[in-house]
């Protein structure tokens, strides 16, 4: 029991800050700690099924759980449309940066979710390739194609959306 | 390009959680308070309050800890309300600062009244059943200086409301789902106390339709 805490510990304390990031970019901040929580907890009671490797095994959980929360979230309160209109609104109130950003944000949104997750997976949480499948359930070799596909896809909605923002004329918040 | 393109919109690119920081020990100290390997049906997890809840829920006195929840505390930091589970208090410039302990609020009703008090354009609405639809009317974002969380990557905490600079005519609504009878929400209350499963936040201009 002890030594199980002790590992347990251990593994909080070093992969805490991936999970909440994992999580705080896939629900926002407002509703990520939720899923850190339950991801530890699960981690908690699984400790034995945990791989020496453990951060692909606290994705995956991770992902399980964000996967509940945004199904119950959106019987419940629609989560997806407000933080759809989170975003809409933050183009209206930055600028620069933020709005480059956004639009990427966006281009996102209109993939598959699985295509988002291929590209989250690998630029955001910059997984090696063997970690990524791992936390997709898939092959190396499924991952690779699925990752050039989306990023494929993702240019091609960038291309497209820098050159409908060329043609829009500039305009103030309404 | 691709890559750099979606690292820079990166939405944890500058954010950096600290494991040894009070409000993850706590929820560390937390889950290792329950059994390690319990059987997965013996309750319904839907937050980690649900931890302490199982750590603690077979000692906890029910009539006491009804009593904490119903007692109001006295407030003595200027205007507002509080009881054990949530704190109300208007600040300058119409900011009004609401604090919720998810785990311990029985009575949503309670915290309406007091964000009415504090006119802090907050609504408070209860869906029974968490298998229903609850329409929430038009949402719409809103700036992280209209609604400020305290602390951001946890449902811990509380959050600032700056009525004046929500959207036009918007209400920040506060939807709470209620546990279904005899299963274990978030709370640390008894079972067969009101319990919240979950709740969310949303943004919503114009009329805000109730729950049904």
């Amino acid at each position: 029991m002890d030594g199980d805490r002790e590992r347990f510990e251990a593994l909080f304390g070093t992969y805490y800050g991936a999970v909440v990031r994992y999580a705080v970019r896939r629900v926002g901040q407002d509703t990520s700690g939720e899923v850190v929580a339950e991801t530890f907890t699960v981690a908690w009671r699984r400790l034995d099924q945990i791989p020496d490797n453990a951060l692909p095994w606290l994705y995956a959980t991770a992902r399980r759980v964000v996967a509940n929360e945004l199904r119950r979230r959106s019987r419940a309160v629609r989560l997806g449309e407000r933080l759809a209109a989170q975003q809409v609104d933050a183009v209206a109130d930055h600028a620069g940066p933020l709005a480059e950003s956004l639009r990427v944000q966006a281009a996102l949104d209109s993939l598959s979710e699985r295509d988002r997750e291929v590209l989250r997976l690998s630029a955001w949480e910059q997984l090696p390739t063997a970690d990524a499948a791992s936390v997709l359930g898939c092959s190396e070799s499924a991952y690779k194609v699925r990752l050039h596909r989306a990023r494929r896809r993702v240019g091609l909605l960038l291309a497209a959306s820098d050159a409908n923002s060329q043609l829009e004329p500039e305009g103030g918040r309404p | 390009m691709i890559d750099s393109l979606l690292r820079d919109a990166d939405p944890a690119r500058n954010l950096d959680p600290d494991a040894s920081a009070q409000q993850a020990q706590a929820l560390l100290a937390r889950i290792v308070a329950t059994p390690p390997r319990r059987a997965s049906t013996v309750h319904r997890i839907a937050g980690y309050r649900s931890a302490r809840r199982i750590a603690i829920g077979g000692v906890l006195a029910g009539a006491a800890a009804t009593v904490a929840l119903a007692a109001p505390l006295p407030w003595n930091h200027g205007a507002g309300t509080s009881s054990a589970a949530f704190a109300v208090t208007a600040g300058a410039g119409g900011a009004v600062r609401v604090s919720v302990h998810w785990d311990e609020l029985s009575d949503p009703a309670a915290l309406q009244t007091a964000l009415d008090n504090a006119d802090a354009h907050v609504r408070v609405r209860v869906q029974t059943d968490s298998d229903s639809t609850c329409p929430l009317g038009r949402v719409v974002g809103y700036s992280d200086k209209a609604v400020q969380w305290e602390s951001p990557g946890s449902v811990d905490g509380g959050f600032l409301v700056r009525p004046k600079l929500f959207p036009r005519s918007g209400t920040f609504v506060l939807t709470v789902v209620m546990a279904p009878s005899g299963s274990i929400g978030l709370s640390t209350m008894p079972p067969g106390s009101p319990q919240i499963e979950s709740w969310g936040a949303s943004m919503i201009a114009g009329p805000v339709p109730s729950c049904s």
